[in-house]
Formats: C-alpha cells, sequence, structure tokens
C-alpha cells in the first residue's frame, strides 16, 4: 500500500504524496526540533525537506527507502538551516525545560539535566543521536543516511553519548560541591 | 556506543516526551501549497539506461590514463612558470575565468588547494542532492571530476559541511569528519588518520591545515592540533575564550576556528566565538578570534581590540595580513610576525551600490605569492537568496599595506568569490558565475605598477621514496555497512599483480542474498591497491542491481585500496578498513 503510494506519488500524483508527507511529518517535525531546538527553524526545515521530496522523488530508485530517504532529507535541511542560522546570526530557542522524568527504570537521568547535556553537542553529534535514540536508526542505517563511514557514526554516537553521559555526572556533582562551600 | 540500557533507555524517553507531537497544520498546508506549484525533476529510470557496471573498469581505466597525463602535463605546465617573474594580476585582462562541468550544470567551489601536482577543487552541487565533488586540473583552466569511488566518501551538507582541502609539501590534504586523507594527485587517496583511531580526533575535528609547526598543524571547533606527518595528531594548548562566551553556558557557544596559515615559522589561526546576548535573546555577540603560534604546539590570542570580526589571513612575503570588520566596515589588518597587528588601507574596501550608497563587501579568503597579496570575496550587495548582479571582487597589493581593487569587468559580474590560494607565480580563485562552478587564474599580465618582481615559492615536486615491499597477498576481512561481513582473497600472481575474490555474505544488490566479485588488482606507484576487471555476480546467478539511489554501495565501487602500514591494514574508498584474517578477532 506505502509501496503504491510512493510510487504514484513519484509518477506526479500529488495526492498521494499528501497522504506520504501527512503520515511522515510529526516525526520528521519531531527529529528536526529535536537536532535545531527551535520550532521556527524545525518548521522551516520540515518544509524544505517535503518539497524537496516532491521534487526529487522521481530520482528514488527503490521506494522501500522512501522513509530512510525523507529522514535524510530532513538532517540535510537541519544542517541548511544551523548553516543560515548562523549566518543570520539568529537566536536557537532552547527548547523548553521540563521538570523530572519519573520514569519506571529508577532513571538516573533528569530531564532538565539531559536537556543541558544535550545542548552541549555540536549539531552533527545531536543527528546521529537522534537519529539512534528518537527515530531508532543504527549506526550502519545514520551511515547510508548522512553519507559517512559506519565508523565514524559508531564513534559519533559513542562519543555523544559518552559527552551526555560526562555532563550529567559533572551536574550531578555541582550541588555537592556547592553545599561543600556553604558549609 | 554506551552499554548502559537504562542510560540509552532516558535518553530515549527523554526525547519522546521533548519532541512536539504534531506538525502544524500550517506548515503542511504550506508545503502543499509550495509542491502544487513545483515540477517534480527527471526520474532516474531515463538515466539509467546510460549507465553500466561493466563502465566501472573502464571508468578505472581511464582514471590511470588521466594521471599519467596529469603528471605530463604537469611537468610541462610547471616548465612554463616563471617566464618573467610573477607579476601581480591587478586588471581584469590578468585574469581569466573557466567553468568546471558537473553532472547537473551547478556547483560552487568551496575548497581549493594547490600543489606542484596541480591543483584541487572542491564543488558543492546545487542541485538538491547537494552531491559534493572533487576536480583536478593541471593547467588550473581544463578541470577533470575525479570519478566517484576514486576518493574518500565526501561529506556535504547533509553531514554539516564541505570537507577542506588544502596544500602540504607532501600534496593534497582532505579534512573531513574528524578523518584526515592525502592524496598526491586528487586520485589516489590514503586515509592518514580519524578520530576512530587517534583518540586526539574525537571530540573535535580539523576544518583547516597548513605546513607549520611540527610538520602539519590544523585548526577546527575551539582547538588546533599539531602532528609531524598527519598520521598521529596532538592536541595543542590555546587560549582561553573571551570572558564574554566564558560568560555564558557551554551549550550556548558557537566557537568555530575556520582557517590557520603559515609565513616562515609563525602561525596564524582565525575564527569566530558567539553566543546570545541574554537568556532567549534575539541578539548575538559575535568575539572574533585570532591566535599566533611559533611553535604549533602552543598558541597565544593576538586579537586586536578594534577587530569585529577575521574572515581571512594569508602569509605573504613581507608578514601576514588579514581581513575582517571593524566598526561596522571592512577593515584590513597586517603584522609582520602575526602577533603585532596594524590597521592599513582604511578605506579600500568600500564599495558602492547603484543608488550611491556605501556597500560592505565580503572578504572571504586571501592568498600570497613573493609578488604580493590578493583579496577575495563579494560584493555583499546580495547577501542572501540568488543574485544574478551580484559580483565577485578581488584586491590586490604589493605590500600588504596598500590595497587597489581589480577593475570590475563582465568577468566578474553574476559571481561571487569563496576561496583564493597561490600557485607558483599565479593565484587561482573559485567560487560561483551564474550558478556553476567557477574558477579565476591570473595569467600572464604585464608588469604593473608596485608589482614586486621575484621569484615564486615552487615547491619542489615531491619524489616517490620507495619503501620496503610489503606483501598484500592473503585473506583479508571488513565488516559492511549492513553489518554483514565481507572477506577478500589476495593471490599474488607472477606478473606482480594480485587475483582478487571478494565474498560478500549479504549483498544489497543481489537482494541480501551473498556476493562474489572477481577480478585482478596492482598495487600503484602511490602504494595504492587499485582493481580492475571486477567481475561481479550473485551467487545464486541473479544479475545485481543497485539498491537505492545513488551512491552505489557494493562491491563494484571497489576501486581502490590504501595501505595504512601502521597499522597493517587497507581502506576501501568507502572507508571500510580491511584486516588481515589471521589477525582478526
Amino acid at each position: 500500500m506505502r509501496r503504491d503510494l510512493v510510487e504514484a506519488a513519484s509518477r506526479g500524483d500529488h495526492g498521494a504524496f499528501e497522504v506520504l508527507a501527512t503520515s511522515a511529518g510529526d516525526r520528521l517535525y519531531g527529529v528536526a526540533r529535536l537536532i535545531l531546538r527551535s520550532a521556527d527553524l524545525a518548521e522551516d526545515a520540515v518544509q524544505e525537506a517535503l518539497v524537496r521530496a516532491w521534487q526529487q522523488l522521481p530520482s528514488l530508485r527503490d521506494p522501500e527507502r522512501f522513509d530512510a530517504w525523507l529522514y535524510r532529507l530532513v538532517v540535510n535541511a537541519c544542517a541548511d538551516q544551523g548553516r543560515q542560522l548562523r549566518r543570520r546570526s539568529r537566536e536557537v530557542r532552547s527548547l523548553p525545560l521540563g521538570s523530572s522524568i519519573s520514569d519506571d527504570t529508577g532513571s538516573v537521568a533528569d530531564r532538565e539535566q539531559l536537556e543541558r547535556a544535550f545542548g552541549r553537542l555540536k549539531p552533527e553529534q545531536r543527528a546521529v543521536v537522534v537519529l539512534h535514540y528518537y527515530s531508532g536508526f543504527s549506526a550502519a542505517e545514520i551511515a547510508r543516511m548522512l553519507g559517512i563511514p559506519e565508523g565514524t557514526a559508531r564513534s559519533r554516537l559513542h562519543y555523544a553519548t559518552e559527552a551526555m553521559r560526562a555532563a550529567l555526572q559533572a551536574d550531578a556533582r555541582q550541588p555537592a560541591v556547592a553545599q561543600n562551600r556553604i558549609a | 556506543m554506551t552499554t548502559d540500557p537504562r542510560f540509552d533507555e532516558s535518553i530515549s524517553k527523554w526525547m519522546e516526551q521533548t519532541a512536539p507531537p504534531r506538525l502544524p497544520e500550517r506548515v503542511l498546508e504550506a508545503t502543499f501549497e509550495r509542491t502544487r506549484r513545483s515540477r517534480q525533476q527527471v526520474g532516474w529510470r531515463a538515466l539509467l539506461g546510460r549507465f553500466h557496471i561493466t563502465r566501472f573498469a573502464s571508468a578505472l581505466g581511464s582514471a590511470a590514463v588521466v594521471v599519467v597525463a596529469a603528471a605530463v602535463a604537469l611537468n610541462f605546465y610547471l616548465n612554463q612558470l616563471e617566464p618573467g617573474g610573477p607579476r601581480l594580476p591587478t586588471t581584469p585582462g590578468a585574469w581569466e575565468r573557466v567553468l568546471i562541468d558537473t553532472p547537473s550544470g551547478t556547483g560552487t567551489v568551496v575548497s581549493l588547494a594547490a600543489t606542484p601536482h596541480g591543483l584541487l577543487a572542491v564543488v558543492g552541487e546545487q542541485d538538491g542532492n547537494e552531491t559534493t565533488r572533487l576536480a583536478v586540473s593541471t593547467d588550473g583552466r581544463n578541470w577533470t571530476l575525479v570519478p566517484d569511488g576514486q576518493h574518500p566518501s565526501l561529506s556535504s551538507p547533509r553531514s554539516f559541511g564541505y570537507p577542506s582541502v588544502v596544500c602540504t609539501d607532501r600534496g593534497f590534504l582532505l579534512l573531513q569528519l574528524n578523518e584526515v586523507w592525502m592524496s598526491e594527485n586528487g586520485y589516489d587517496w590514503r586515509r592518514l588518520a580519524g578520530e576512530t583511531t587517534d583518540p586526539d580526533l574525537r571530540m573535535g575535528g580539523p576544518g583547516a591545515a597548513t605546513n607549520g609547526g611540527p610538520g602539519l598543524v590544523a585548526v577546527g571547533g575551539d582547538k588546533a592540533w599539531y602532528s609531524a606527518d598527519g598520521s598521529d595528531w596532538s592536541v595543542a594548548a590555546v587560549p582561553a575564550l573571551p570572558e564574554e562566551i566564558l560568560a555564558r553556558p557551554d551549550s550556548e557557544r558557537y566557537v568555530e576556528m575556520t582557517g590557520v596559515t603559515a609565513a616562515g615559522n609563525d602561525l596564524v589561526a582565525w575564527g569566530i566565538a558567539e553566543v546570545p546576548l541574554a537568556d532567549n535573546s534575539d541578539e548575538h555577540l559575535v568575539v572574533p578570534l585570532l591566535w599566533a603560534s611559533h611553535d604549533g604546539r602552543t598558541w597565544v590570542s593576538v586579537v586586536d581590540s578594534e577587530m569585529e570580526s577575521v574572515t581571512a589571513v594569508t602569509g605573504g612575503p613581507g608578514g601576514f595580513a588579514a581581513a575582517g570588520r571593524a566598526g561596522a566596515e571592512a577593515a584590513v589588518w597586517f603584522s609582520a610576525d602575526g602577533d603585532a597587528w596594524e590597521r592599513v588601507a582604511d578605506d579600500a574596501f568600500t564599495l558602492v551600490n547603484d543608488q550611491g550608497s556605501p556597500v560592505e563587501p565580503l572578504l572571504r579568503s586571501a592568498a600570497a605569492t613573493s609578488a604580493g597579496y590578493v583579496l577575495v570575496g563579494g560584493d555583499g550587495l546580495c547577501s542572501t537568496g540568488p543574485c544574478p548582479d551580484q559580483e565577485a571582487v578581488i584586491w590586490t597589493s604589493a605590500d600588504g599595506r596598500s590595497w587597489v581593487r581589480v577593475a570590475s569587468d563582465d568577468r566578474f559580474t553574476g559571481a561571487s568569490a569563496n576561496e583564493a590560494v597561490a600557485w607558483g607565480s599565479h593565484f587561482v580563485v573559485g567560487g560561483v558565475y551564474d550558478g556553476k562552478a567557477a574558477i579565476w587564474i591570473s595569467g600572464s599580465e604585464q608588469p604593473a605598477s608596485g608589482a614586486t618582481a621575484g621569484t615564486a615559492p615552487v615547491p619542489a615536486i615531491p619524489t616517490p621514496t620507495p619503501g620496503q615491499p610489503i606483501s598484500l597477498a592473503g585473506s583479508w576481512q571488513a565488516i559492511d555497512l549492513d553489518g554483514s561481513q565481507q572477506t577478500m582473497e589476495l593471490a599474488e600472481q607472477a606478473n606482480g599483480t594480485y587475483g582478487v575474490t571478494i565474498l560478500d555474505g549479504r549483498a544489497g544488490a543481489c537482494g541480501g542474498v551473498s556476493s562474489t566479485v572477481t577480478g585482478t588488482a596492482e598495487v600503484g606507484r602511490s602504494g595504492r591497491l587499485v582493481t580492475e576487471q571486477l567481475e561481479y555476480m550473485c551467487d545464486d546467478g541473479s544479475q545485481p542491481r543497485p539498491s537505492s539511489g545513488p551512491p552505489l554501495d557494493e562491491p563494484q565501487r571497489f576501486l581502490g585500496f590504501s595501505y595504512d602500514p601502521l597499522r597493517d591494514a587497507l581502506f576501501d574508498t568507502r572507508g571500510l578498513e580491511w584486516i588481515r584474517a589471521e589477525v582478526a578477532p
């Protein structure tokens, strides 16, 4: 069914494309917003990605790879937005901070600390972290998507995760240090 | 990847809770409004008929011919240099514009490097796919694209930045994705270092490099590195960021050292640091970074309080020239040693638009020969969007202090210049003209007033130094991108070539069944193992087919392997590492 829609859209059926774009839009927006940390920029990135998808759909050889291809386009568009942002010196608005996660895993992470640690990552590191932990792609799939060697994707994911862990541990130590000083 | 499942789950859960649940309806409406008015591109099926797997072999042969021809032409060309000493190209007639053809017909030159072997350009196509390509030239006028598969996988905007190429005394250096590659001719690439093997390249990657210090120095992000030969990098000691940058949280800082250049033993690196002025502020504080070093290991900040930005620096015959902004206008500074800077040529960089109002030019790159300096960029009239009226602008200076603009001319109209390099006595500038990748090369202008004649710094052509012959015969293993194992048997043959057999346990081009690739390979002069006449077969008898959109990821692309003697490993053109089967875990 989905393959039929992709093939129809690639032949110029705009109705089929609308169905595909609508069904994928929410997930793509989540990826873009996590990477860019800005609602406005994420909306622009998703729109650009979908417009490119429509224009370039006839060049997609394997309809089964449509979803992965869409993710690639949206990450690509996020990179474009990031560069334009730096050129224009506009602001990246941080996502609103929330309360601590109370999950049934006995979480080691606090939402605020995760937000801060994630924010310290470079955009290219955020992209692999989002594609892995939010979208569920493997390092091999991410490598194909971003056009980088799998080893690079693996190490980028590894060091991004380690950087987040280190940042969390550093944040966790800070209150204790402050308390000692007061004492 | 982390091995802590609870931590993994925490990240996933946080992302699920943080990501917005829905894309606003108005975004979809605006998207469909655009797509309804937008045409689709021509499909791949119309193009595929021109492309056959068997062409890989002929493409390889063509590439080899090009390399040989390039070497011959290079020797001829270098012999033609310096007939009357170098001169500054101060008039439009001293510049020739040529275009680099790309498959899409679009592109812009984003990085450029020159060695005695010729020129290498990184071209970013502007066709929607943002394909990145390498182009080589032995004369600056005729450019050839390096075939896909002949070079490392190139990063592109989708992986957050184009690769950079720089000239070293041993060849071209390509920097991308925390990896360093080297080539003498643009075709045969050898991976020198990367984040998977060098811990000093893990939390940051070099984006610019130059000869200097103990051998090579590089900068990128908020770091600097040094290396003797490019295979082993060490992080250098760099100055602390300015206090106003450190005052903001780390997560809000954007720091990027964008370039490094040398003059004698002196080194200068430059970049920017940027933070929002306050929480949720639309205003940003942008601070220039300018570092100097005399050994590449330790850097100090030498930024002048007047500098608002530094966008290009080059080392020349009398010292360093730096371009940027001061007091909201374009400005140039000069320094004899890289430490002390003096603003020069206060009013040389003001342009005027059609209404007679002053316009600030965009100064993007600088280069120098023994004759003097050039500074290139755009006219600043079009900072965003397509702009047919924009103009590439070039200034020249014999001493780095007095600057004169090369007069406006048709060859610069509709264009913008991104990068300048010196090549012998010539200057070569890369950019975009009419949406196409463009090169401007300075030629044999008559002596101009103020130009200093002398011998251009043409480095000697590196002489290949044969090392101990290493036998590559035996079994090799690699893990493919899909996680399956590939094995390769190299059998030494009487004529000095190798018989090659590559087995892929799960080949995408064969619908997931195994495949066998057979052929021969030969070690070239550069030490690179080059395969030829490959025959690719699916083990179930079916015909291999490209799995999905370009680039192809199957063994047809295995056109070359670089041998890393330090690790006794082969790296193929996709970056896969092959290790000997007897030492494989």
